[in-house]
């Protein structure tokens, strides 16, 4: 694939969800200038770019935690654009935020039970997740504020995917963790989509999430910069050059 | 031996009010744990329920009944008073809603000394002889008051441990965004939130209105110190913290009334309303369910 070809934004008709031309900010200051995203079915999609491109901003809209200035979401082909925060989880989507992702005082059975409430049948999903994620089931009696940086990932995770949902929002699965259990990290988004779920995911640590994932997008200044496979973007001299602080 | 007699006799009476201190203070401090703001009304609630039950009473319905029917009552009303007063000032803060709910409580103070006159009333409790066991005395009304009040409160455990609306508005506390993320309703666990808070607090109304009648409309403000000093020393927003603090103030009202002065009932509450503030102001500062 050239340097030309990461740099068009190619819209997929296939997709499990469709962001197209997002526009929000925070008050009055614009974050988001038309951003189109797409992640297809059984794929891991990394969003990066520098501090300040709006990628966090971009998860927050598409969950509704921002409003929508402009643009459209779908899910499985339903547009989700004017659906409450609350009701994403029966629209197939569910989101892990950066921090402060866990409640701290529930254990971790009842974070889960939290993140089962619409499920018809929890205990056996809350099976399937800890066949996932074993630790969470020797700490399942344990208040979440306990737990480590990697485990609470690892429940944050849990919890959003307790409704078995379409697709899988998740905002720096690395963020705050020792190096060591970055890979960990990655391994279980890995994971998760080979359990049959879509991820989308924006990350800081860019070399080590393109390894995982299968494409990835670029935003700069609250628009699409570059698109492209992950591969491609790993081989991209410029790419690499101005957002992976490698020459 | 019969000071013995005496010290027990006043634990005793100290944990018989600190259980209806207890079931004030859980409704005041589930309500901060979710909604975030201390509802100074809170303590009308308490006068309404003690009017509501006489007001049954009146009617011709038995004490028990008209106390299970106020309790409903004030329940819904409660609901009621929240969706009007402070469900469009949620998104405001907490000081606008404080502010807010502290003219609610005048409002609904003098509405029921309008309605209800200023003198002092009491419920139709029956006058019994109480049970001496080992030199020491329980009355029966006493017994009836204290058991229902840990009747409550383990209802209350029940339902934030074992209940999915009790894990809901313990997550709900705990991170409300997350909460809603998560697929919770939070509009709706706020609404059952001041359900429960206000059946709270129309219950210990009435078991404040049989243990020390008379009582006159100003019963829930003049209470509400004793509620705020057992909510402040468990830490507002933690509901075990509110029972052992409604414990300790009770004994400790007991134990001041029997053994330093009388008259001074409620200072006692106040004294350790103030040495929270200076020795423990994390008190204060709110916890989570």
């Amino acid at each position: 694939m050239s340097e030309k070809d990461i740099e068009s934004v190619e819209r997929l008709d296939d997709a499990v969800l469709s962001a197209r031309g997002v526009e929000t900010g925070y008050g009055d200051l614009q974050v988001l200038y038309g951003v189109d995203v797409d992640v297809r079915e059984d794929e891991i999609v990394v969003v990066f770019g520098p501090n300040g491109a709006g990628k966090s901003t971009l998860m927050k809209a598409i969950y509704r935690l921002l409003p929508l200035w402009d643009g459209s979401v779908t899910v499985t082909g339903d547009d989700i654009s004017g659906v409450a925060t609350d009701d994403l989880v029966e629209y197939g989507v569910s989101y892990v935020p950066q921090t402060d992702n866990v409640f701290p005082n529930l254990t971790v059975g009842e974070n889960l039970d939290i993140g089962g409430a619409s499920v018809a049948d929890s205990e056996a999903r809350r099976g399937e997740l800890f066949d996932l994620f074993p630790r969470l089931e020797e700490r399942v009696a344990q208040r979440a504020e306990t737990l480590s940086g990697g485990e609470r990932q690892m429940l944050a995770m849990a919890r959003a995917l307790m409704p078995d949902p379409d697709v899988l929002l998740i905002d720096e699965p690395s963020a705050g963790l020792a190096p060591q259990l970055i890979d960990r990290a990655f391994d279980h988004v890995e994971r998760v989509r080979d359990a049959g779920t879509a991820v989308l995911m924006v990350e800081q640590n860019v070399t080590a999430a393109l390894r995982v994932a299968d494409r990835g997008y670029v935003l700069d200044m609250g628009e699409n910069r570059f698109e492209g496979d992950a591969d491609a973007m790993l081989d991209s001299d410029r790419v690499r050059e101005l957002y992976m602080g490698q020459a | 031996m019969a000071d013995f007699v005496g010290v027990v006799q006043t634990l005793l009476y100290g944990l018989i009010n600190g259980s209806v201190i207890a079931v004030g203070a859980v409704g005041l401090t589930l309500s901060y744990g979710v909604t975030r703001f201390i509802n100074f009304a809170y303590g009308e609630l308490l006068t309404l329920g003690a009017y509501t039950a006489l007001l049954l009473v009146g009617m011709g319905l038995g004490l028990p009944v008209a106390a299970v029917v106020a309790v409903l009552v004030i329940g819904v009303g409660g609901v009621l008073v929240a969706r009007v007063f402070y469900d469009p000032l949620s998104d405001r803060g907490a000081l606008p809603l404080l502010i807010t709910s502290i003219g609610v409580a005048f409002v609904l103070r003098n509405l029921v000394r309008a309605a209800a006159g200023t003198e002092a009333r009491q419920l139709p409790v029956p006058l019994m002889r109480p049970w001496v066991v080992a030199g020491l005395r329980l009355n029966p009304v006493d017994a009836g008051v204290m058991i229902a009040a840990v009747v409550a409160m383990l209802s209350i455990h029940l339902l934030l441990q074992r209940t999915m609306l009790g894990k809901k508005m313990r997550a709900t506390s705990g991170n409300e965004q997350l909460a809603r993320v998560a697929g919770i309703d939070t509009d709706a666990v706020v609404r059952r939130t001041w359900l429960i808070s206000s059946v709270a607090g129309a219950v210990a109304g009435v078991l404040l209105a049989v243990q020390f009648p008379p009582f006159r409309p100003t019963m829930g403000w003049d209470f509400l110190i004793v509620v705020f000093s057992a909510t402040l020393l468990g830490g507002i927003g933690k509901p075990y913290g509110a029972m052992v603090g409604a414990l300790v103030v009770g004994v400790a009202m007991s134990v001041g009334t029997r053994y330093v002065a009388t008259e001074y009932t409620m200072a006692y509450a106040f004294a350790i309303l103030v040495l929270v503030l200076l020795f423990k102001p994390e008190g204060i500062a709110g916890g989570e369910l």
